[in-house]
């Protein structure tokens, strides 16, 4: 299938609009989505025609986390590849995160896993109000750890430690108060209500946004290392290749409970 | 092993420890300190654990640290003070170190130590009539070692304010600062926390481990050992402080401290 | 003249109110507002006997806007004179925000830029339901340098990306969502809201207060001497520069600046 997993196209404002497009699948992560974030971010850094990027999703959902089939297949590949893996996962959120220029998320749907960690490397989020959160990976015995930097700046530890720890699902309103949406609107309205923000970003100097960009970033320490971001896709890929995590997975492609639940009763 | 602090561990691996010094509000001396610390360790320590549960029994979860005690720690020699600070900061730290959740389930009040006890929970169950209050200036005192704990749930800003005017919190106030992570009213306290309890069993428990360990890696501040250190070291201090003597003689006596007349 | 700028009144409970007295230009942060505003926070930096301090304002606005005289002189500057001007700004930021006792800021109308920043920097804000707010340095094609480690720790680095790059106004009840105010009310309702909480602070111990706000503020990392200088530096950069030159003469000669597209 020639079908495009990103799309890109940039308006004559300097409105670059970057799409998950794997709708099929819910717009899941695989290589090849990692691997065109990582290039297309890149490329609008340099394009001095792109004021702001804007990502969105095709399909019913935003975003639905790492593709679980794909992460099944990548278990039983080497150690060097399975890290490289998780090196370009960390590596996706890490630079969407230290994008240079303006970058807002319109959600709608699905924002599952790896789906919050990008969200919340954004900038402004405007989420419908039948968009769903959650931060799911522990509960397929995967790790979360690439995502927690930007997750616990953008909506703090503790709601972290609760969301990460429960998986528990949560809705556009609650993500709201929490922090990590910035807007919440009906179905179908996320253009109009992004309309107003992408003005008000366009009056300002794109040197003068880069620098604020870059001001907060300093002031709040949001820039994961080098060594930081080694460290996380190294659990991640370890955590990726145990026995809990073969179990997890398979339970989820299998839809039933996972051997650790021990079941409601007492 | 003490009744201050029962001890419960079921077959599916929840242990629930529960603050039973129910004539003193469930406030912490030195043998209660000892005995949740006990019960942490063998919480930890059980085979196939997966959750634990802090509660109270009684009017309230957990009313802090129980004035006479602080009176007496306040006037041991200084190398005392700060061993027996240690054991104190031991209870968040078992906690906050513990590889598994941590849930709290607070009903009634958590005051000063009762309220840093809920705070270094993973997650906390509120019941909506539940009341929250960082007291600890009223007394002379300063919530040395729970500052890391609120910024982590509070912010800075949440903070300044909370401990700084020693107001009380609604459990909604609770919830909206970051204090409380779900509030549910009174009579499905219960029912809600098993459904937690039952949520977070369906997690993979290596994963939870890692996750929880990362998280608090990862936080921000990051809890630097220094400064915990000297945390420590003023918390100890501050037991012994002229205004700590004042407010506990002010309590005790029932009459308000020398700073808060004809407040 | 510079000593009617800003008014300092301390009463005999120890509760001192500065207020901002410049109402005809919105109480904006002139060369001498800044000058006048850091030799009060000094003074009562040296009081034993303040035990909380209000940060008000006269006239419509709390502070809002940009004071058209000091500008165009900032216009003029070189890349040194804009440094130390900078620093001088952070200096007073600095003052404020480690004021020995609680700070309670009373936003009774509208604050923008370094407003804002003395909003955060105080430890408690209580604000007026009609106030609005914005972050507007971007507009002009400068960065709101000075206030960011303020603001960012006020309103958390996500709050912080969106309002420092939008420029979008709030209204307050955003800004208790936030978290730059933490209780709003009507304007009518603001003395005792702000005298309230006054009520709450007295009860406690002055030294424990004192140490409490200087944990806290050394737990979640203080605003450095490395970090002001940082901060000058970078905002005399962007005056000095082609984008930055360009955005104060657009709003001097107001009209739209060229980025727009209408410029």
């Amino acid at each position: 299938m020639a079908e495009p997993v990103l799309l890109c196209e940039t308006d004559a404002r300097g409105v670059a609009t970057l799409t998950f497009n794997r709708p099929e699948v819910n717009n899941a992560y695989n290589g090849d989505v990692i691997l065109g974030l990582i290039e297309t971010f890149g490329r609008l850094a340099g394009d001095g025609a792109v004021r702001l990027v804007v990502l969105r999703g095709n399909g019913r959902h935003f975003q639905a986390g790492a593709d679980l089939k794909w992460l099944l297949q990548a278990a039983t590949l080497t150690p060097e590849e399975n890290l490289q893996i998780s090196r370009n996962t960390t590596n996706a959120v890490r630079g969407l995160n230290a994008f240079p220029k303006p970058t807002i998320a319109l959600v709608h749907g699905g924002c599952f896993g790896g789906g919050t960690g990008i969200v919340a490397a954004c900038d402004i989020v405007i989420a419908s109000d039948d968009a769903i959160f959650s931060i799911t990976e522990a509960r397929w015995g995967v790790m979360a750890g690439p995502i927690f930097p930007q997750l616990i700046a953008a909506i703090g530890e503790h709601n972290v430690r609760r969301y990460a720890l429960t998986c528990e699902r949560f809705g556009a309103a609650r993500a709201r108060e929490m922090g990590l949406v910035d807007e919440v609107c009906a179905p179908g309205e996320l253009d109009a209500v992004a309309g107003p923000v992408i003005e008000a970003i366009l009056g300002g100097g794109p040197a003068a946004l880069r620098e604020t960009k870059r001001l907060i970033a300093d002031v709040a320490k949001l820039a994961v290392d080098d060594a930081a971001a080694e460290a996380l896709a190294v659990q991640h890929a370890l955590k990726r290749q145990t026995a809990e995590a073969a179990e997890g997975l398979r339970s989820f492609v299998e839809k039933r409970s996972p051997s650790w639940y021990p079941g409601s009763g007492r | 092993m003490s009744d201050g602090v029962l001890f419960d561990l079921d077959r599916r691996g929840v242990a629930t420890l529960t603050l039973n010094r129910t004539k003193a509000l469930n406030a912490f001396d030195a043998d209660q300190i000892a005995a949740f610390n006990a019960a942490m360790e063998r919480a930890v320590g059980s085979a196939g654990i997966r959750v634990i549960v802090i509660a109270g029994a009684g009017s309230i979860f957990c009313s802090g640290a129980d004035i006479r005690y602080l009176q007496w720690a306040g006037r041991l020699r200084p190398a005392e003070n700060l061993a027996d600070a240690r054991l104190y900061a031991a209870m968040a730290e078992a906690m906050r170190d513990a590889p598994v959740p941590v849930v709290g389930r607070v009903h009634g009040g958590a005051y000063g130590g009762g309220l840093a006890l809920a705070a270094a929970c993973d997650i906390v169950l509120a019941a909506e009539s539940a009341k929250f209050a960082i007291t600890e200036a009223r007394y002379g005192l300063t919530p040395s070692l729970m500052v890391p704990f609120l910024i982590g749930r509070m912010g800075q800003r949440g903070c300044r304010r909370w401990c700084l005017t020693g107001e009380s919190m609604t459990a909604a106030e609770a919830y909206r600062v970051g204090l409380a992570d779900i509030v549910v009213a009174d009579d499905v306290l219960d029912d809600a926390l098993a459904t937690v309890v039952d949520g977070l069993l369906m997690n993979a428990p290596g994963g939870l481990a890692e996750s929880k360990a990362s998280i608090g890696a990862n936080a921000r501040p990051p809890l630097e050992r220094p400064l915990h250190e000297r945390a420590l070291a003023a918390f100890a201090a501050g037991r012994g402080s002229p205004q700590a003597a004042e407010g506990a003689a002010a309590f005790l006596a029932k009459r308000p401290p020398s700073w808060a007349e004809g407040s | 003249m510079a000593e009617d700028l800003v008014l300092t009144e301390v009463d005999a409970r120890g509760v001192a109110t500065v207020t901002l007295n410049r109402a005809e230009a919105h109480n904006a942060l002139s060369h001498d507002v800044v000058g006048a505003l850091r030799a009060a926070f000094d003074a009562l930096a040296a009081r034993e006997d303040v035990r909380v301090a209000i940060l008000a304002a006269r006239g419509k606005s709390f502070s809002a806007g940009a004071d058209l005289k000091w500008m165009r002189r900032v216009a003029e500057f070189s890349l040194a004179e804009n440094r130390a001007d900078a620093l001088r700004i952070a200096g007073m930021f600095d003052a404020l925000n480690t004021l020995p006792m609680p700070t309670i800021a009373k936003v009774h109308g509208s604050a923008f830029a370094g407003g804002i920043g003395l909003i955060a920097a105080c430890d408690i804000a209580v604000g007026a339901a009609h106030a609005l707010f914005a972050i507007t340095e971007v507009k002009l094609g400068l960065i709101p340098a000075m206030i960011s480690p303020y603001v960012t720790a006020a309103i958390g680095p996500k709050a912080a990306r969106r309002y420092c790059q939008t420029a979008e106004r709030f209204d307050a009840v955003e800004a208790k969502r936030i978290g730059l105010l933490h209780e709003v009310v009507g304007a009518e309702e603001l003395d005792d809201a702000v005298a309230r909480i006054v009520g709450e602070i007295l009860k406690s111990a002055p030294e424990s207060l004192r140490a409490c706000k200087t944990l806290i503020r050394e737990t979640a990392g203080p605003v450095s001497e490395a970090l002001r200088e940082e901060t000058a530096s970078r905002i005399a950069a962007i005056r000095a520069s082609d984008e930055g030159k360009e955005g104060l003469t657009a709003f001097l000669e107001k009209r739209k600046p060229v980025w727009t597209g209408e410029g």
